[in-house]
Parts: C-alpha cells; structure tokens; sequence
C-alpha cells in the first residue's frame, strides 16, 4: 500500500473510527491520539486488505490506548474524574447509547461498538483482538445482558 | 430478546452525531505542504554549498600535494654550480653520450691510475715521478 493510497484512507476512515473511539474512551485527546498512533502503525505495517481497514485501525487505537492506561477494564465511572473529557461525557449522556455503554468496561464498549457501529461480525473481532470467537461472543453477551439491565433501570 | 438490528442503526445514528476534531488536527493542509518548500530549498541549496565545498577542497590538497611532489622530486636545484677557479671549471659535458656533469667546487681531478704501459717522453716531471713508480712496480712485478 503506497502513502498516498493510506493518505486517502485517512481521509475516508478518519470521521467513523473517530467517532468510535469518542464512544470507547470518552475523551478527545485520547481518541486523536489513538488514531494518530494507529494511522502511522498502518503507515509502518498496513494490514493486508483495505476491507478490514476500518476494524484494524479501530482495535490498533484501542490497544494503543491501554499501553498508557494503568486500569484499562475498569468500569467507566471509576476512572471518569482522572480522564474524562466533560463536554463529550455531557453528549454521550445525552444519547441513549452513551447512557447504555458507560456502564460498561472499556474492553466490553470496544467490542460492543465494533459489532454494533463499525459493523463487523465475532469473528473479525475476535481476529483484530487477537482472542478466541468464544471470548468475544461472551463478551459481547455479558455487555448486552449489561445494556438490558441498564434499559430495564430506565424503564 | 435485545433488538440487535434496531440497536444497530441506533447506534450508527447517535454515534455519527458525536462532533469531529477541527480540521486543522486532523487534515493535513496544503499550507504546510507549502511552508515545505522552502524548507526543501534550503536543504538543497546547504547540499549543492557543502559539495562544492568537499570539491574544491580536494582539488586544493591535490593541487598542494603536486606542488609538494614537484618540490621533493627537484633536487637538481642543490646541485653545486658551475664554477671556473684557477683556470679549471667543474662541469663536464658530453656532447657524445648528451650529458653535463656538474662537479661539487672543491673536487679535484686525480692524477690517472696508471698502468703497465708505456707513457709518451712529452709528460713532465710528475708524471717521470710516477714513470719511476711504474717501473720499479714492474720489476717487482716480474720478479
């Protein structure tokens, strides 16, 4: 893949994965610099297929992220008052998905989005995550059960 | 059962709503590609200046370390002059073989080695010295 084709994927994936990360980490400068760090990981060693472009990226940010986190997989609210980014947090809780995915670790709203906004299935998650098929679909099912609780609170 | 397919397109629509960065963090801008060029000429131009540099450079040592060899390979310029004292000079020359000898000031031709053959009656009194010398080394000779 030469630099002006990944320029151009750039360019065309930013806003999505962006917007993911937002979703995950819930700050600004932490999604930027994710991506950041994740673009030029592609532009060292881009993956193999521009198809799976989008979910490498995605999960390339989000372990990106986790080298500089001393508890990654805590959940949201323990760790909102150290790194929280207030005007994305207020947005987030507006939306009826922010409200649903706060609740849940961090490893769990990455797959979550994954599935649900990037779009891919247990199994490309599971191979961008480096796990097995089986921890992704029980992860995703302990998020869901999660989320169900969470609509249930509201209701 | 959660409602996946719906959950889905919730998702797309609230997520997609979440703002983007400034541009300017995000998209790189021509500006910059041409704030580069002059960045690219000078680095150039520092280049072309640092080659011309090494270039004269070695030509002035090349030329400084031919200077030296001609100066080291001249030694003809210590060679004792040409000098005419009491009536004899001490260059020599060949005109047959193309060669000019220039003698140092205070050599001295030496008297001919001679041999056992006879020497014309013309010498002088010299050369009866060593006439008597010859012979007598004759006779001894022959004894």
């Amino acid at each position: 893949m030469t630099a002006e084709r990944w320029a151009e994927l750039y360019r065309l994936e930013f806003p999505r994965i962006y917007r993911a990360l937002l979703a995950v980490l819930r700050d600004r400068d932490r999604a930027l610099d994710a991506l950041h760090d994740a673009f030029v990981a592609g532009l060292r060693h881009p993956p193999a297929h521009d198809a799976e472009l989008a979910g490498w990226l995605f999960v390339v940010a989000v372990r990106s992220t986790r080298r500089f986190r001393r508890l990654p997989l805590l959940p949201l609210e323990w760790v909102t008052g150290s790194s929280g980014d207030d005007e994305i947090e207020a947005a987030l809780d507006r939306m009826e998905v922010g409200r649903l995915l706060a609740g849940l670790t961090e490893r769990q709203r990455a797959m979550v989005v994954a599935q649900f906004y990037l779009g891919l299935d247990h199994r490309e998650i599971a191979r961008h995550f480096g796990v097995k098929t089986g921890t992704v679909s029980a992860t995703l099912a302990q998020a869901k059960a999660r989320m169900r609780a969470e609509v249930r609170n509201v209701s | 059962m959660f409602p996946e397919l719906s959950i889905e397109r919730v998702f797309r629509q609230e997520i997609d709503s979440l703002p983007l960065p400034p541009e300017h963090l995000w998209i790189p801008d021509r500006p910059a590609a041409r704030r580069s060029i002059p960045l690219t000429a000078l680095v150039i131009s520092a280049t072309v200046v640092l080659v011309l540099g090494a270039v004269l450079t070695t030509r002035e040592a090349g030329d400084a370390a031919a200077t030296r060899r001609r100066v080291t390979t001249a030694p003809l310029v210590n060679l004792p002059r040409p000098t005419c004292l009491r009536g004899g000079c001490n260059i020599y020359r060949s005109d047959a073989f193309g060669y000019g000898i220039v003698l140092p000031a205070d050599w001295r031709v030496a008297p001919l080695f001679t041999a056992a053959h006879r020497r014309p009656a013309s010498w002088n009194a010299s050369s009866s010295r060593a006439r008597r010398l010859s012979n007598g080394r004759m006779r001894s000779d022959s004894t």
